[in-house]
């Protein structure tokens, strides 16, 4: 044991104490960082020398950096942010919505439906004037006004929604790389060091998983050598410094989806807010405006209904009030053709119909009520009729191909009063009680307080009442539930900050322990060169 | 649990924003006076409302109709009051003409009276109303009754109107029930002078009357008449022409017209009652909607007033708690 041993351990106590001060400054600077794990200096003693008079210690060792992190509060982070990324996106759409739907005394399609019902009572009391048949025609008009408009809104959101979606696929994409990137500097980084970790690089992946599960839901698990692999709807994404591309493509019906190659993932994404979006939109395609459209098409086919029946001033019979309905047909076929005529308006369901094929039969399903209507024998140029629709189908068919036939796609497109001459209303039963029977106009006017049959035999009212409380229903669960998640990932993260985050004042206390510690040393060294001056100058 | 400045940060971040949230929130129900504000502000509530809302509009229609009905009836019962004086003064001159004691040159005069109120009874017949023949059935655009043949010429269409959730309310008589009345069996009077008249039923409102001789056989004069516009057409004829047994003759359809018309009138006020009293009835019902949706949408000041300041108070307590809790730190008393 000689003396100069002394000035080795002084000056590992002036390395330890310099690491820990470095430690510390990196920790204050990063006190704001979002998702930075605050970081300690983890000591150790130099190996021992055996002297005669036993063992005796030769200072200090800077064993390595260590990060305070816990894993398990990481990933309930990783979990719940899904979630509150989910209903973040479905709150954010239905309160879009919402403002759609949103019903004031003076607009909106419940009273301008109301305006238009009591503007046939006005021509029931007055059937011989010519003022309150323009006013009926006005009202009708205002009301496909306000319906169209309507559709129009949920479009455009609709639109929006499905090009967020696109940004967001992107967004995924960019940090799949990101990840891949930092998988294959950590890999390098930690290789062949014996401890310790690539501490801000773990960091920046950490945050970038969590980027990404805001996004979409994701499982991943950690490799031996350091590199994650990342996990989107069961499939592998990231493998160690490669990433797959997400891409978003339209099914046949229309329906955003996200694929990874040519395989549809969206059915098994349960969080985050792509997958939010999606259902949000799924569920206003399916509910709100196939009901929007399902209420006016009810009410074309109703009022034309009683309307033709009627008599004008002019005698004139059988006219229809609004344009009458069509059918819309989406043709899904590489080789064949269909072409859907109404036979008779009156035995319309207002359902849509999806009809499939396989090597020799035609199916033809209701798609709201989920059953089977028609099938039998594909014969190319046969007609086939249901509910009063007919319909032709030629051409070769394949067991891939299907066409889609509803009475409701275009229905706000193209819906418009078809009388022009307010004489042409028919508010008479019989043309020999022109001009003052009015007993069509009641029966019109009557329509709107009777249960219709193609709303589930709602009236007019209740079944848009059913509308606009699902879409506060729905509003209202999705900002709970934000309300809800945003407590719980609060919680996560005060638990997240209690472990890994930075107290300024236990900063400044290390701060002061390290000073005093390189005192100290400093001060042996001083000592030491002292005794060797003392023994020198013997 | 260990606690860095990021918590604190946080929490107190945290904390002024929900406050300022619900801050906003009462200001949005102040500002619009209602407690809903979009559908998800309360889903049930938001649908009651809007069912009361449309009961309402209903009840408002249904008003609209009644005054409507109210308009028309009340058009009606005063042409009907008009037509009872001009048969009671038709009755009178009858009266009067079939006097023995009346010379030739008075029962002229009095013709000339008969003709124009038959003139001023055919006016009320065609009587417009808001460019309605009101008695023309569902022909209101054609005149009840020809001017030149006075007859009949709309029809017996009942316009309806509903004044209440399913009650309709017929707003128009037709020509035929006001200036007709339906014999429904063969009526004979005998005069002082042994002769006797017979009334005898001619399909539909159609009256022929004979005038016979002692005998009951011998048919001496006859005349029919279907509405009473013709019965006065032929009274102030038979005047004219000085001819008194027809003149008495017409004096029981007199009696039976003016019968007549004073059962319209009743039947007109009936109807008017019953109007007025669906009237009322759904005006007291629109009240107790407006104080269900009033309940049920708009916002409670007062509490919504207290509710405010106490946020704000909260949030001023928050404010400068959190200046003091944000200026502590080790580091101060690092020299």
């Amino acid at each position: 044991m000689s003396l100069l041993g002394l000035f080795d351990i002084g000056r590992s106590a002036l390395f330890a104490a310099r690491t820990g001060i470095y430690v510390t400054g990196h920790n204050i600077a990063n006190v704001n960082t979002p998702g930075y794990n605050r970081q300690e200096v983890i000591l150790q003693t130099k190996r021992t020398v055996q002297t005669g008079a036993g063992m005796i210690g030769r200072g200090v060792d800077v064993s390595h950096v260590r990060r305070r992190f816990d894993l398990f509060t990481y990933n309930q982070l990783l979990l719940e942010t899904q979630q509150k990324g989910r209903y973040d996106e479905i709150s954010n759409l239905f309160s879009e919505i919402e403002q759609i739907f949103n019903e004031s005394e003076e607009s909106g399609l419940y009273p301008s439906l109301k305006a238009f019902a009591n503007a046939w009572h006005e021509v029931a009391t007055n059937p011989e004037s010519i003022p309150q048949r323009i006013v009926l025609l006005k009202e009708a008009d205002s009301f496909l006004l306000t319906a169209k408009k309507m559709e129009r809104r949920l479009l455009d959101s609709l639109k929006n929604a499905e090009e967020t979606v696109e940004s967001m696929v992107e967004e995924v994409n960019s940090i799949l790389q990101e990840i891949a990137h930092l998988n294959d500097r950590i890999v390098q980084t930690e290789a062949g060091v014996l401890r310790g970790e690539a501490n801000d690089l773990r960091d920046q992946r950490e945050r970038a998983l969590l980027k990404l599960s805001e996004l979409v839901d994701v499982s991943y698990f950690e490799d031996n050598d350091g590199a994650i692999k990342v996990f989107i709807g069961m499939k592998n994404v990231v493998d160690k410094a490669r990433a797959k591309t997400l891409s978003v493509k339209y099914n046949v019906d229309g329906l955003e989806g996200i694929y990874i190659g040519n395989e549809d993932i969206s059915g098994r994404l349960k969080g985050g807010r792509i997958e939010g979006i999606l259902s949000a939109s799924q569920d206003i395609q399916n509910e709100l405006l196939t009901g929007l459209r399902r209420l006016v098409a009810s009410v074309i086919k109703e009022v034309n209904y009683l309307h033709r029946m009627g008599y004008g001033l002019d005698a004139g019979t059988g006219r229809d009030f609004f344009n009458p309905l069509t059918l819309y047909v989406q043709d899904n076929s590489t080789g064949a053709d269909l072409s859907a005529t109404i036979l008779d308006p009156s035995m319309l369901t207002l359902d849509e119909y999806r009809i499939t094929f396989d090597a020799t039969n035609y199916y033809i399903y209701n798609i709201q009520q989920d059953t089977l209507v028609a099938s039998g024998v594909y014969i190319p140029g046969n007609s086939v009729v249901f509910d009063g629709i007919q319909v032709v189908i030629t051409g070769t068919v394949t067991a891939s191909d299907s066409f889609i036939v509803s009475p409701l796609t275009g229905i706000l497109r193209d819906a418009a009063v078809a009388i022009s001459d307010p004489r042409e209303v028919a508010a008479a039963s019989s043309d020999t009680a022109l001009p003052a029977d009015n007993s069509n106009a009641l029966a019109i006017a009557d329509l709107f307080d009777r249960p219709i049959g193609t709303l589930q035999n709602a009236s007019y009212f209740d079944y848009y009442n059913g509308l606009i409380t699902s879409v506060g229903v729905k509003s209202r669960f999705a900002s709970d539930s934000v309300k809800f998640e945003e407590t719980l990932i609060k919680d996560i993260q005060n638990r997240r900050e209690s472990i890994s985050g930075v107290s300024l004042d236990e900063e400044a206390l290390n701060l002061i322990k390290y000073q005093r510690a390189f005192e100290a040393g400093a001060r042996l060294i001083k000592v030491t060169d002292e005794i060797l001056q003392t023994l020198i100058n013997l | 649990m260990r606690v860095t400045e990021q918590i604190i940060y946080s929490a107190i971040a945290d904390s002024l924003q929900k406050n300022l949230q619900r801050l906003l929130y009462l200001n949005e129900q102040l500002a619009t006076g209602k407690r809903i504000n979009k559908p998800s502000d309360s889903p049930v509530d938001l649908t009651k409302a809007l069912h009361y809302r449309v009961e309402i509009q209903s009840i408002e229609q249904l008003q609209r109709n009644s005054d409507e009905a109210q308009a028309y009836l009340n058009a009606t019962e005063g042409v009907l009051s008009s037509v009872s004086e001009v048969l009671i003064r038709l009755k009178e001159l009858a009266l009067t003409g079939v006097n023995g004691d009346e010379s030739e040159e008075s029962r002229a005069a009095i013709a000339k009276e008969v003709q124009q109120l038959k003139k001023e009874l055919l006016a009320l017949a065609n009587t417009k109303f808001r460019e309605r023949y009101i008695f023309s059935g569902y022909r209101t655009d054609t005149e009840a009754f020809d001017p030149l043949t006075l007859s009949y010429q709309g029809d017996d269409g009942i316009i309806n109107v509903l004044v209440d959730k399913g009650v309709l309310i017929a707003t128009n008589l037709t020509g035929e029930e006001v200036f007709s009345y339906t014999l429904s069996s063969e009526e004979v009077v005998q005069l002082q002078d042994g002769r006797y008249i017979h009334y005898i039923p001619g399909g539909g409102t159609t009256v022929n009357v004979e005038i016979r001789d002692v005998d009951d056989t011998t048919v001496l004069d006859s005349f029919s008449f279907s509405n009473m516009l013709q019965m006065s057409q032929i009274l102030a004829d038979a005047l004219e022409a000085d001819d008194v047994t027809r003149a008495r003759a017409l004096l029981r359809p007199l009696d039976l017209s003016i019968e007549k018309v004073s059962q319209n009138i009743a039947e007109i006020g009936a109807r008017l009652n019953l109007v007025e009293e669906v009237n009322n009835r759904n005006g007291d019902e629109k009240v107790d909607l407006r104080i269900l949706l009033s309940g049920i949408e708009d916002a409670d000041i007062v509490s919504l007033v207290t509710e405010i300041s106490k946020t704000e108070a909260a949030l001023q307590a928050l404010r400068s708690s959190s200046m003091q809790l944000m200026n502590i730190s080790l580091f101060d008393f690092i020299r």
